[in-house]
């Protein structure tokens, strides 16, 4: 397993479509040619406003929901598509942290049961350390095993859920808004919690959030999403402090801060993904729209900086 | 417990009704156990006909079958209740049988197959329901389909038919051989009528759970099928069976007793409550107690399971509730 060179991207995504009939021929497009990749170590955030696909971009890239066209590539390997018993042996490698940590545990099952499946499924041998060694790495008191998940609050829930998404020692792990359900003093935690596994076990991870704020702590590399599409991707601090395309110059504005008035807001909603605008999907909303936006689509390009933005007059 | 907004579990007339319909149920069930002991000790044959029998009346020993009180005393009529525990207690039969003899062991067959039936009904019913509602797509429509066409045919218009066809030769299904008198080709036809009642709201409960995140995660984990429907989404199943149990044997007895009624449930000299309708059909109007008391021990029967189901249900949503 480790012969492949490690300079070559753990995880990679080329030209990604899901879409989702929703009914008298219409289709919503949550994730519309998708492209990135991850490098081994690396942490990605995907960040944009609520409904732009990013729940459902993060199921594609462990292969639990299947991609309409494209591909995913997890370490070499074409994971998109395949049936789930394909699948059986590169799932340990790569776990997902799912969103809402209250459903994301069977309400019948205790969670030492719940946290031990996992290993119980791959056949792989544990013993009463093994519980103890992962609930101390997220910061739990082992005597928490035979209780159930309604019985926690939401903060150790969250813990519980990266606890079960660490069992398997995946070299991928893919959070799904790891803390916006909780407050600002947990989200710290929680933070930290990441920042120890990543230093400690040098996991590769993909953090979903609608908050660039959180993202700035916890990624390498940030890749904004609008309506389905990466509109911006690069560096996290260049991009957080030189923002190319005007959605992530306005993301960013809408951050609160101290000493600061706040700025206008962005105009309007967001569009639906059924009918998704021509032209640049940003073009209804944009403060700097020009005719050319309307009728011409942007595609992602490089521009200086190292950094990829799709728009026809990035700033 | 202060700050609650609900009173905890359910309320007072809820408690009562639950404990009415479990002590009727308790008794029925216990006394259908209880019936060879009151053969035995009354000295009376529940299935053979006893035309000849005497009983003892105020100290003095009577004809089970008296002649008719017209003047020419033509016929004979059975012998009426006199309600002292002891042989004859409610009366006979046409055939001067035991009318309370047949009526406990009429309770063991009702309730045997009405409670087998309602078993295998859920049975079935739930393993269509987890396959349906987990794999969605083609087996599911399939599934459910085959669902809507059994539900969309009256229940007890397929029974019937069903009864009339298995009854005359039996139930052969490969090596397997049913006699026709036997008590499993009412339970299987039972079953299988209400599996589409019983399997509608499984359905719906398993598409629910199957799209829970606890699900996926387990997906993720590289769990098969299997493994995610016995241990994931069963153990979330349970509270639905144990509310539609009640409900369906409740059915499951209706459905036996008219099917007996009709001579095509339990068959002769078996006894059956819908059988002992039967029997006293033609007694309406000199002995009607032989069809009012298997009646009246079918509608107990069916209030008190229909009671609990609904007790049941309220105590899991209270639970729900007040657990979270």
């Amino acid at each position: 397993m480790q012969g492949k060179a490690s300079s070559a991207p753990l995880l990679e995504v080329t030209n990604l479509h899901r879409r989702y009939p929703v009914g008298k021929g219409r289709v919503l497009h949550a994730v519309s040619g998708v492209s990135f990749t991850v490098r081994r170590g690396e942490a990605l955030a995907l960040v944009g406003e609520s409904g732009c696909g990013k729940s459902t971009l993060g199921r594609l890239l462990i292969a639990l929901d299947r991609p309409d066209e494209g591909e995913v590539r997890f370490d070499g390997q074409v994971i998109s598509g395949r049936s789930d018993r394909s699948l059986r042996a590169v799932r340990p490698r790569m776990q997902m942290v799912f969103q809402d940590s209250l459903s994301s545990f069977n309400p019948r099952r205790r969670v030492g049961d719940a946290l031990l499946e996992p290993l119980k499924i791959h056949g792989r041998s544990y013993d009463s350390s093994t519980l103890e060694r992962l609930l101390v790495q997220v910061g739990l008191p082992p005597d928490i095993v035979g209780r159930f998940p309604k019985t926690f609050s939401g903060g150790q829930r969250q813990r519980l859920n990266i606890a079960r998404a660490l069992v398997l020692q995946p070299e991928l792990l893919v959070a799904d808004e790891p803390v916006s359900a909780l407050d600002v003093s947990l989200q710290a935690q929680i933070i930290n919690v990441f920042h120890d596994l990543r230093a400690e076990l040098g996991l590769s991870c993909v953090f979903i959030s609608h908050d660039l704020s959180v993202v700035r702590q916890m990624a390498d590399r940030v890749a904004v999403m609008y309506l389905g599409r990466i509109v911006e991707l690069g560096e996290t601090l260049s991009l957080m402090k030189h923002p190319a395309h005007p959605y992530t110059r306005a993301l960013l504005e809408s951050i609160p801060r101290l000493h600061h008035p706040l700025p206008d807001a962005l105009q309007g909603d967001v569009p639906s993904p059924v009918d998704v605008p021509q032209g640049c999907p940003f073009h209804t909303r944009c403060p700097s729209v020009q005719s050319r936006c309307a009728h011409e689509r942007p595609v992602l390009r490089p521009v200086e900086g190292g950094r990829d933005v799709a728009c026809h007059y990035p700033v | 417990m202060q700050g609650k907004p609900y009173p905890q579990g359910v309320g007072h007339a809820m408690r009562l009704n639950a404990w009415c319909a479990v002590v009727a149920l308790v008794f029925v069930v216990v006394s259908s156990l209880l019936a060879p002991l009151y053969a035995h000790f009354c000295g009376v044959d529940p299935f053979n006909s006893n035309v000849a029998g005497t009983a003892w009346r105020a100290g003095r020993s009577v004809d089970v079958m008296q002649p008719n009180a017209n003047p020419l005393h033509l016929g004979l009529s059975p012998l009426g209740p006199d309600w002292r525990l002891g042989a004859y207690m409610l009366g006979a039969d046409t055939q001067g049988r035991d009318v309370a003899a047949r009526l406990l062991y009429g309770g063991r067959s009702s309730l045997l197959i009405s409670g087998a039936s309602a078993m295998m009904c859920l049975l079935i019913a739930g393993s269509v329901a987890l396959w349906a509602g987990y794999k969605g797509g083609w087996s599911d429509i399939i599934l459910s389909r085959c669902m809507d066409i059994l539900w969309a045919i009256p229940v007890y218009l397929l029974a019937i038919s069903l009864s009339v066809v298995t009854l005359g030769h039996g139930l052969k299904l490969g090596p397997v051989h049913v006699e026709a008198d036997s008590f499993l080709i009412p339970i299987m036809i039972i079953a299988m009528v209400y599996v589409p009642y019983a399997a509608r709201s499984l359905r719906a409960q398993v598409k629910r759970l199957a799209c829970a995140e606890f699900v996926l995660a387990a997906r993720s984990a590289g769990a098969s099928d299997l493994r995610i429907i016995v241990r994931e989404i069963l153990p979330n199943l349970w509270p639905s069976f144990l509310v539609l149990a009640p409900l369906v044997m409740a059915l499951c007895l209706m459905a036996e007793s008219a099917l007996s009624f009709l001579s095509l449930g339990v068959q002769a000299p078996a006894a059956s409550w819908g059988t002992i309708i039967l029997d006293g059909e033609g007694l309406l109007y000199t002995r009607p107690l032989v069809a009012i008391a298997p009646g009246l021990l079918i509608a107990v029967t069916v209030l008190s399971l229909n009671v609990l189901g609904e007790v049941v249900q309220s105590a899991l949503d209270a639970s729900e509730r007040d657990g979270a």
